[in-house]
């Protein structure tokens, strides 16, 4: 190449019509590079959360104004029905809880003697919590289901801090940002959460799963023993053994379990104690769990 | 100089808007259980219309976003994004870009190479096979959204583009003495 053409390309030793050809290959190496380190890792090689938080959560404050104006207007319109559907329902549900009370004495008995002898006095509720408003949904695609939250580590939230909302578990912090922080949902595909039956303590595991989620409002349970006792509406919560969750969050109630074709081992279904397709309101607890403290 | 501030402040308006409008669609229309892929229309919209650079540097945003508000890996909708977006700039002006046909031509292969994209990278880490199941809940749906999506973005593109290039042919003829 002669010293013209060089000139002409701002002083680069390649022709100008090579230049997108080459930015392009050096940016699908990091981020291949990048993705690899993660592979390996399991954690980011570099952060830009900080930077894109600071352009876009002045905005995103905007859009929640907007956002609850027209959630206000649709909320008067379904009013009515919901009130109607929601005194039918009640009925129903009066006459059914009506008698579940007795059988519930003795399960409240029964937890109050099992939490004595597991020493589990404290439940999440006794945990300091911090209240976040949801700005982000489905900032990772439609595949994954992730929310961004308006507090982060100004506010003294760290990764992996339990989040709940309604009672119920809703996931972890899976990167926190200056005022802002990332929660990953329970129900993705790779999350998986050991729980128990409140009243019998029997250990399952409950499997994230966007798709059943998305068809049938369910994730899996799994892992469970043959004489697990798991009537219909039985309470899920967290487990001792999780490593990542506290223990005695609610996650959800059974819905049906089936015995495996094993013979050994049981499956079935569980409905969220949460709405997550509605969440605008997160508690995040603000203590980590910290294995053999 | 005045020319690129123009172009990259439309552009980060729109990316701006698209992020914050995909992200809040779930919450302001209850019904739509997944949010449609704006950020994707806009990638391969400015790709086609404004040649492979103006694609790279706007699908190197988008991945960039969705990745840091993802809290997953990076790189991992950058790459995708990077490559819609350049791929797309080598159709540009191939054909005539007043159709309706033809961006809903585009968004469906697009969309299509993205789900394939995101399913192939992402059953590493899902650890799941039932393809049935996504392309039925997530990547259907999704299609669909973004198809209908893509008849309003791609016009108001469309017509950013003509204002521009209108714009930028007059600055050109205009003698520099005005300017």
């Amino acid at each position: 190449m002669n010293r013209n053409e060089e000139k002409e390309n701002g002083g680069f030793p390649v022709p100008a019509s090579a230049m997108p050809r080459i930015v392009l290959f050096l940016l699908t190496i990091c981020c291949v590079c990048s993705m690899g380190y993660y592979y390996l890792k399991k954690e980011n090689v570099a952060s830009f959360t900080q930077a894109a938080g600071l352009i876009l959560i002045p905005f995103q404050k905007g859009i929640n104004s907007i956002g609850s104006f027209v959630f206000d207007l649709e909320q008067d319109h379904l009013e009515m029905e919901a009130a109607r559907e929601e005194i039918r329902s009640l009925r129903e549900e009066n006459a059914r809880l009506a008698s579940r009370i007795e059988e519930q004495d003795r399960m409240v008995y029964d937890y109050r003697e099992a939490e004595r002898l597991l020493e589990l006095k404290d439940t999440y509720s006794s945990y300091d919590t911090i209240g976040a408003n949801v700005i982000f949904k489905n900032a990772s695609g439609n595949w994954y289901s992730t929310f961004t939250i308006d507090r982060g580590s100004a506010d003294g939230l760290e990764k992996n801090m339990n989040v709940i909302a309604d009672g119920g578990l809703v996931g972890y912090i899976s990167e926190a940002g200056l005022h802002h922080a990332v929660v990953s949902t329970i129900i993705n595909d790779s999350i998986n959460v050991s729980g128990m039956q409140m009243s019998t303590r029997d250990s399952c595991m409950v499997l994230g799963d966007l798709t059943l989620m998305r068809e049938k409002g369910v994730l899996r349970l799994d892992y469970m023993k043959e004489d697990f006792e798991a009537e219909k509406d039985a309470v899920i919560v967290t487990s001792r053994i999780s490593d990542r969750y506290f223990p005695g969050i609610k996650i959800g109630y059974v819905t049906e379990t089936w015995l495996n074709q094993d013979l050994l081992t049981r499956s079935g279904y569980l409905k969220p104690a949460v709405d997550f397709e509605h969440i605008d309101r997160v508690l995040v607890i603000t203590e980590q769990k910290r294995i053999n403290d | 100089m005045k020319k690129y501030l123009v172009r990259g402040g439309l552009l980060a308006v729109l990316i701006t808007a698209g992020f914050l409008l995909q992200t809040n669609l779930p919450g302001l229309i209850p019904l739509l259980q997944v949010s449609p892929n704006l950020l994707l229309i806009i990638t391969f919209s400015v790709g086609f219309l404004r040649g492979k650079i103006a694609g790279m540097i706007c699908g190197f945003i988008c991945g960039i976003l969705l990745d840091s508000f993802g809290g997953g890996i990076l790189g991992y909708y950058t790459l995708i994004f990077l490559y819609i977006g350049y791929l797309n700039g080598l159709l540009a002006r191939i054909m005539v870009n007043d159709m309706i046909l033809l961006p809903l031509g585009l968004c469906l292969i697009n969309e299509i190479c993205y789900s394939l994209y995101v399913y192939i990278f992402g059953a590493f880490l899902l650890g799941k096979s039932n393809f049935g199941d996504y392309l039925r809940t997530i990547a259907m749906p999704e299609l669909i959204t973004t198809l209908f999506c893509t008849i309003i973005l791609y016009g108001l593109i469309l017509f950013c583009n003509r204002k521009l290039e209108q714009r930028e042919k007059a600055a050109i003829e205009r003698p520099a003495l005005l300017r």
